[in-house]
């Protein structure tokens, strides 16, 4: 190198030439300088998080599939379960038809040769491309074509299905932009959307159901299809839901029927067996429940976070309503997933959870069995002339309803000792309701589970619980007598009557009868009206009311039955939803009971004594009150599962501390309006006025009471067209409601309640059923009965146990 | 022109002792070792990082190593007195070839284009880029011009030599390559101050330059606002355009992040590039992959070299003999150094992301063999025994 004594200095501009290199190369070096400092930011402080990000894009998650619980009455038999099954889904690509668009460049580029394409022009490369598009459009054609012949579908009907996943997707993948629009309008104000990129949806790149539950064969026919056209379907394994007992073949003895129905054995086949309990499942995932449990979720830092038990738009098992809903979270369980790094092929895998089993307390067979009383061909739950009896010269008494009217009711059986619920009915049944025309399924409401939804007035059941919640208050004694004139109020008013004073019965009252006052177990077996009126008046309202409520009276038991209900914003936008699917029943409210004494009511106040008024209550809520009449007052409500559901809120407990002196005069008044000539639920006479008894099961013993409450008018729509034609009065809901158990052990078992919406008389129409109830409960081990009376039957069995591929739904 | 070509002035300031040209005045040992060991460096730094996912066009990128440095050797070889006067004539033939790739129906057996644009003429085994050539056929003219004080004393002078540049210039964004020929403008700015031109004009120039900028935002293509657009989301950390068009600057950014402080290695690093699909990671955005595989050690060693280069220019223009090889140096210096600069920058996410290749390291045959002939040039500078300072030589 040139020393520096080579250089003259009195050269032009050295020192200044080296002077202005130097600060050319300050900054040079300040300019290294920032680089080097971005450059250090960048890998080391922000270098792990972006290592992560530069990492996921490398991962392939694949989801495992669960398996959704089954469901299992309270003996193991399965009521709902998933069996395995295939679905055929189509890549979405191939739904809107980018396949054949991304297809048909590729294979121009492979066909020109990649150097010589990237020479050509757009318009060139345009014209190769749509050469290529026919062919593939063509195949796709093929594909789908032969889909739908396999699945067993119409062309029209597969386009219908690809129609109805684009539509979710393209609205899903609006709203996802949306949302993203104003995460972004928040951040950076109007121009977002000038700047707003319209990224593709991981819905817009993935496989979607068109149809589930194919079998074997025909979904090996199309894996071999979906292997030869890569891009286009799939098929997943998947499973199906069964309901082996939603149908059962009954042989119903008929000899202990009403003497009008009696008969050698009926062979009936019962559908939709317990389906308003257990409920049904649907294979499409809805917006509510996106909305509920979406399976990704994009924050608003824009970071995706994945629920694996969440939902994903297009086909999946949901629960819809029932137990099957209910528990939804439960039954479905959590999908695995395996995340497998392309590059190292080094997998990481999350197990699936398999969702829980649930045990329910119900005995599916003795609900078979009661829920085939309601059948129309045995005759109980329709309106009969015995129902309403006949005048004494041998006319029948009117009829408010046609005869043979199809009537709707329920049916409860409780185990008195634990509270659990064999057997609830609600009749028609959700499947049995599909069968009706429109008109009829408007009017008879079959997906209502009347056991706990359905709210009616007590009426005369309430009686027994007045009684004793009366002595337990304090404001009556356990003996006292009352005297029967049969008027409340006086003679001339026409509020507060004993039912038995009337000018039909020469104004007869229950003391005439007897011949004195009346004590509880007359005043019970006989159903008087005044004893109750007075025991009424003098608890007051509020006292009754919390005495009702103590019972169970107006709050929900927590039964865990689901009806899906939207809930709506005020703009009327569903923003999520709510379960409901039982009723609280009615009770007035502390500002009704206060508006009521303040303007003097005085009728209210004493007709709530008989089960009147503003109060109702559910058929669960009957029978539940009674098992805790049974128990001495110990409340253990009404209970359906076996298994314990995690996070479950408490259950109402407590000992109310009856006086047991009351319950057994209660109990004597129960027994002697079974057992007794004079009982309302002794007896039907039929039109050769030869009186029967209402329960004839031999070897048990019952304890009820009959309930003949007033219903509000009927509102029929004859033709269907939404407009009332007639409104028919003066019809009665029929409640028989008692407990039973086995005549040696002398203590009640059980508690029925069963009700018929507009059945009339409680003893004749009701009665009846519950008599045939009380058999079924023999005919199922619960009570022994006399076992010399009658054969041993064979045990029930589903419609369908041996096939091995069950119907869809219950639903 | 004949003006420009004219030394007159040149002559009156020639020093008394007349220099002795021949060969036997080369020296070997000299500053422009330390541009060749950088290029060297950055070459082989470029051949390994092209290697972590093109492994076929590393082993490509080698032969063109391979004959720029024969290139290279053939011009350092040559006496490069000859290239003072010839100068504007390879600037002009140079230009002319820049004309030619506009020229619409040019067959493309010669024009050969590439994405729709015609940078490139057809050489058979090797495509020539003309614009890559122009740098260096630019740097030699303007040197030849500056070299004669009187040119840069006076205010016209500066702005001739602008109106030079901007023949070049408009051809180059008429490509359209506007990125490449911003590049121009540092360069001549630090030419023009080595040439001794009065600060005051040029930050008068550099002022009204900066403040026409903002100006010419409107002017500007669609996609070449995008990018500022994209610059500008990126540093106020809007991730808004990272799918769009802030594609290829995000996923590079995150890329360069991945690779921490030493690197992720090679099978890792060609992971992560391939599946994070980073666009041009063998030309444009081979930084990243740098980065990537050998981490924050990486880039500061591509930067290290860098400086060296520029230094080792810088020093030969310190050394040489005459105001021209000193002008050569300098402008070859600046204009590497920028191009490292302005394509790593632009990859690190702190300058929009532009079409520019990174000098050495980006896969191009055309690029790297120009590259190793203006590094030779620089050898013929240093090479050249200087007695003394010959304003003339």
């Amino acid at each position: 190198m040139a020393s520096e004594s080579d250089r003259p200095s009195s050269l032009r501009g050295t020192s200044m030439f080296e002077r202005r290199m130097l600060v050319v190369g300050v900054v040079f070096a300040v300019v290294l300088g920032g680089m080097a400092a971005r450059l250090f930011s960048l890998t080391v402080v922000m270098g792990s998080q972006q290592r992560a990000l530069a990492d996921s894009r490398l991962d392939r998650s694949t989801l495992l599939a669960t398996v959704r619980g089954s469901i299992t009455d309270r003996k193991g038999r399965v009521l709902a379960e998933s069996v395995p099954s295939y679905d055929v889904a189509i890549f979405y690509p191939a739904i809107n038809g980018a396949w054949v668009d991304t297809r048909a460049i590729a294979a121009a580029k492979k066909a020109v040769g990649r150097a010589a394409w990237n020479r050509l022009g757009p318009a060139e490369r345009e014209e190769r491309i749509e050469a290529q598009r026919q062919g593939l459009a063509a195949e796709l054609e093929l594909v789908l074509n032969e889909v739908a012949t396999v699945c067993h579908m119409t062309r029209d009907e597969l386009s219908a299905e690809m129609g109805s996943v684009r539509m979710h997707v393209e609205k899903k993948a609006s709203a996802v932009w949306e949302a993203r629009l104003e995460i972004d309008r928040a951040k950076y104000g109007e121009d977002a959307e000038g700047q707003f990129d319209t990224q593709p949806i991981a819905e817009q790149s993935e496989a979607h159901v068109v149809k589930s539950g194919i079998e074997t064969a025909s979904a090996f026919v199309l894996r071999k299809l979906a292997d030869a056209h890569p891009g286009t379907i799939e098929v997943q394994d998947s499973t199906r839901r069964v309901y082996p007992w939603a149908s059962a073949r009954i042989d119903l003895d008929r000899s202990n029927m009403p003497r009008p129905l009696r008969g050698g054995t009926l062979k009936l086949d019962v559908q939709g067996i317990a389906d308003h309990v257990i409920g049904g499942v649907r294979h499409e995932v809805w917006r509510q429940d996106l909305d509920r449990r979406p399976f990704r979720t994009v924050g608003s830092a824009g970071d995706v976070s994945v629920d694996l038990g969440g939902y994903r738009p297009g086909h999946d098992t949901v629960g819809s309503y029932g137990i099957e809903r209910t528990y939804e979270d439960l039954l479905r369980g959590m999908r695995g997933r395996t995340t497998q790094r392309v590059d190292t092929n080094e997998t990481t895998r999350t197990e699936p959870v398999l969702g829980s089993d649930l045990q329910l307390t119900l005995d599916i067979a003795l609900q078979a069995r009661v829920q085939a009383l309601f059948m129309p061909e045995v005759g109980l739950a329709r309106a009969q002339q015995w129902h309403y009896g006949w005048d004494n010269d041998g006319t029948p008494k009117q009829m408010p309803l046609s005869y043979l009217a199809p009537l709707n009711g329920a049916a409860v059986v409780l185990d008195v000792d634990t509270g659990e619920i064999l057997s609830m009915v609600s009749w028609p049944t959700v499947a049995v309701g599909e069968d009706f025309d429109d008109a009829v399924r408007a009017a008879r409401h079959p997906s209502v589970n009347r056991a706990i939804e359905g709210s009616y007035p007590p009426g005369s059941i309430i009686k027994p619980i007045v009684y004793v919640s009366a002595v337990r208050s304090g404001v009556f004694g356990a003996d006292e007598e009352i005297e029967c004139n049969g008027h409340f109020f006086g003679e001339g008013d026409p509020f507060g009557r004993c039912w038995i004073y009337t000018k039909q019965n020469k104004y007869l009252t229950h003391s005439k009868v007897i011949s004195g006052p009346l004590g509880v177990e007359a005043a019970i077996s006989r159903s008087c009206n005044i004893y109750f009126y007075t025991i009424a008046q003098r608890m007051g309202l509020r006292t009754l009311t919390d005495w009702y409520r103590n019972f169970g009276m107006g709050q929900k038991l927590d039964i865990g039955i689901a009806r899906w209900e939207p809930r709506l914003d005020e703009a009327g936008n569903i923003v999520g939803d709510r379960l409901s699917g039982e009723h609280p029943g009615v009770l007035p409210s502390v500002q009704a009971i206060a508006k009521i004494e303040s303007t003097g009511d005085r009728i209210v106040p004493v007709i709530a004594g008989i089960g009147q008024g503003p109060i109702a209550w559910t058929p669960m809520q009957a029978a539940n009150a009674y098992a805790t009449l049974a128990r001495g007052g110990v409340i253990r409500d009404a209970e359906l599962l076996v298994t314990p559901i995690p996070g479950r809120a408490a259950r109402r407990t407590g000992d109310l501390k009856l006086n047991p002196h009351s319950c057994e005069r209660a109990f004597e008044g129960l027994r002697q309006a079974v057992e007794e000539q004079h009982g309302t639920g002794n007896h039907v006479s039929y039109e050769d006025r030869r009186p029967e008894g209402v329960i004839n099961a031999p070897g048990v013993m019952v304890w009820a009471k009959t309930g003949t409450a007033q219903a509000s008018p009927l509102k029929v729509d004859d033709d269907g067209n939404g407009t009332i034609d007639r409104t028919i009065t003066g019809l009665n809901h029929a409640w028989f409601v008692g407990l039973v158990g086995d005549a040696q052990e002398h203590r009640p078992r059980y508690a029925v309640a069963v009700l018929l919406e507009n059945g009339g008389s409680g003893g004749k129409s009701a009665g009846p059923i519950a008599n045939q109830v009380i058999h079924a409960l023999i005919d199922e081990g619960y009570l022994q009965g006399d076992p010399k009376s009658r054969p041993a039957r064979k045990p029930l069995q589903p419609i369908g146990a041996d096939e091995v591929e069950p119907t869809g739904g219950a639903g | 022109m004949s003006i420009l070509v004219s030394n007159s002035l040149a002559r009156g300031l020639r020093r008394e002792r007349a220099v002795d040209t021949r060969t036997a005045d080369r020296q070997w040992l000299h500053w422009a070792w330390l541009p060749v060991l950088a290029g060297l460096g950055l070459s082989l730094l470029g051949y390994a990082a092209i290697g972590t996912t093109e492994p076929v066009l590393a082993q490509r990128q080698l032969g063109f190593l391979i004959v720029g440095m024969l290139a290279a050797a053939f011009v350092g070889a040559q006496q490069w007195r000859w290239m003072r006067r010839w100068a504007w004539l390879l600037f002009a033939v140079n230009l002319a070839f820049l004309v030619l790739l506009l020229i619409p129906f040019v067959p493309d057996s010669i024009v050969r284009p590439r994405n729709g644009a015609r940078r490139w003429i057809n050489l058979g085994a090797l495509d020539f880029q003309p614009s890559e050539l122009i740098k260096l056929t630019w740097v030699v003219a303007m040197a030849a011009w500056m070299r004669t004080t009187a040119n840069v004393k006076r205010f016209s002078g500066i702005i001739a030599t602008i109106m030079v540049t901007l023949v070049p210039v408009a051809l180059i964004i008429l490509q359209p390559d506007l990125d490449s020929a911003l590049l121009f403008a540092p360069v001549l700015l630090v030419m023009l101050l080595a040439a001794g031109a009065r600060v005051k004009y040029l930050l008068i120039i550099a002022c009204v330059a900066l403040a026409l900028a903002p100006c010419s935002y409107p002017l500007l293509k669609k996609h070449q606002r995008d990018r500022i657009d994209t610059l500008i989301a990126q540093i106020v950390g809007d991730t808004r355009l990272n799918n769009g068009n802030g594609f290829q600057s995000s996923r590079a950014v995150t890329l360069a992040a991945a690779g921490g402080i030493v690197g992720s290695g090679k099978q890792e690093s060609g992971a992560l590039i391939h599946y994070n699909r980073l666009p041009e990671e063998h030309t444009d955005m081979i930084f990243a992959v740098i980065v990537c595989r050998w981490g924050l050690l990486g880039g500061l060693a591509l930067w290290a070299l860098a400086a060296i280069y520029a230094f080792g220019a810088f020093m030969v223009g310190v050394r040489a003999g005459t105001m021209f090889g000193r002008l050569v140096a300098v402008g070859i210096g600046a204009m590497v150094f920028l191009q490292l600069m302005v394509n790593t920058g632009m990859t690190i996410g702190v300058l929009p992301v532009s079409g520019m290749t990174l000098p050495f390291v980006s896969y191009g045959g055309s690029s790297l063999v120009c590259l190793w002939i203006t590094t030779s040039v620089l050898f013929a500078v240093a090479s050249r025994r200087s007695r003394g300072f010959d304003l003339d030589a």
